[in-house]
């Protein structure tokens, strides 16, 4: 199989790719980043402010705040959804969380966390605004970008040449990423996935080799919220074939 | 003014960490340890939380006191 899961959880996912070009790899990696589409808010209206915030700050935090998407608008591939946010601080100081970001239609649309703090009100300070979320691209601002991190790398192969090497215990201490380890006195290779071709093992030891494996690269996606990180992958590559798909039409069209 | 929402440089998501950071630093915990707890891997996002300045908490009373100034102000015309 060309592509295998090496981790996964709630929010990253770690792919090992063989037999493709670092070229398309890096394609898809760049398609996680700045090609999936994801909901953020791009339009506010203000109807009431009387907090120490100005407007456009206030604004430009709405914006960034990440919203849950669901499938249907990637799917659709266009969407607007309209969120509240109304606040009044009747007592003493309060912070408004993002919990107070409401969805009118579709409850399903809401932020990754409700305890964003968007601002802080005093007594008898208010908010009151409409949002306006739409689908958008990361190329177009980072705000509609599902993914923190997206890097690919050479898989890394490392081989122990020795399997009892005197200084066993330098080497594993050495190493910042945690790749060795000695198991019934031996030195073996814990986690090879996680080395960053750092090469301070070898200014401890001679017995350790480090190579890239040919043609294998790895591909780490981080998701900020938005979607899942398996979304992100498989959206990805469907949107780079779709438009391999539409370059390849063009060019037969010339 | 207010606590960054996302890290400046690779956009993952802090809003809701620092009062969860602030806490665990007050109960004694290590700044460090508290990030490693929290999940903040990165030394961008690291120091997003550790030079986190709010000026806003700065500002918040001199409007708190305007806020009270006003109302007793609105009070006294009342009773005129």
């Amino acid at each position: 199989m060309p592509a295998s899961i090496i981790s996964k959880d709630k929010d990253s996912i770690r792919l090992r790719i063989d037999g493709y070009p670092l070229s398309a790899v890096n394609a898809l990696r760049r398609y996680a980043m700045s090609e999936v589409p994801v909901l953020a808010v791009d339009d506010v209206v203000i109807i009431e402010n009387s907090s120490l915030m100005y407007d456009e700050s206030l604004a430009n935090r709405l914006g960034q705040v990440p919203l849950r998407t669901p499938r249907k608008y990637l799917d659709a591939g266009e969407g607007q959804v309209m969120l509240v946010l109304d606040a009044y601080a009747e007592g003493g100081t309060r912070t408004v969380y993002s919990s107070e970001l409401i969805a009118v239609e579709d409850k399903e649309v809401k932020p990754v966390s409700g305890e964003i703090p968007i601002l802080r009100l005093t007594k008898g300070q208010n908010i009151k605004l409409e949002a306006y979320a739409r689908l958008g691209k990361g190329k177009e601002h980072s705000k509609f970008s599902p993914t923190s991190k997206s890097v690919v790398k050479p898989t890394p192969l490392v081989v122990i040449k020795n399997k009892n090497p005197k200084n066993a215990k330098a080497i594993v201490s050495s190493c910042p990423r945690n790749v060795f380890a000695i198991e019934g006195g031996e030195l073996v290779v814990k986690d090879q996935y996680s080395c960053t071709f750092c090469m301070e093992c070898l200014k401890v030891s001679g017995d350790i080799e480090i190579k890239e494996t040919p043609g294998s690269y790895i591909l780490d996606i981080e998701s900020i919220g938005q979607l899942d990180p398996d979304v992100i992958a498989l959206k990805s590559a469907e949107i780079l074939l779709r438009d391999l798909d539409e370059f390849n039409k063009a060019v037969d069209e010339l | 003014m207010l606590y960054p929402i996302r890290c400046f440089s690779c956009g993952a998501l802090l809003g809701d960490k620092y009062e969860k950071f602030n806490a665990l630093v007050k109960k004694g915990v290590s700044p460090a340890d508290a990030l490693d707890r929290l999940g903040v891997k990165r030394y961008c996002c690291r120091r997003m939380i550790l030079s986190q300045f709010s000026v806003l908490d700065k500002l918040l009373p001199y409007s708190e006191a305007v806020t009270e100034l006003r109302e007793r102000e609105e009070k006294e015309e009342g009773i005129e």
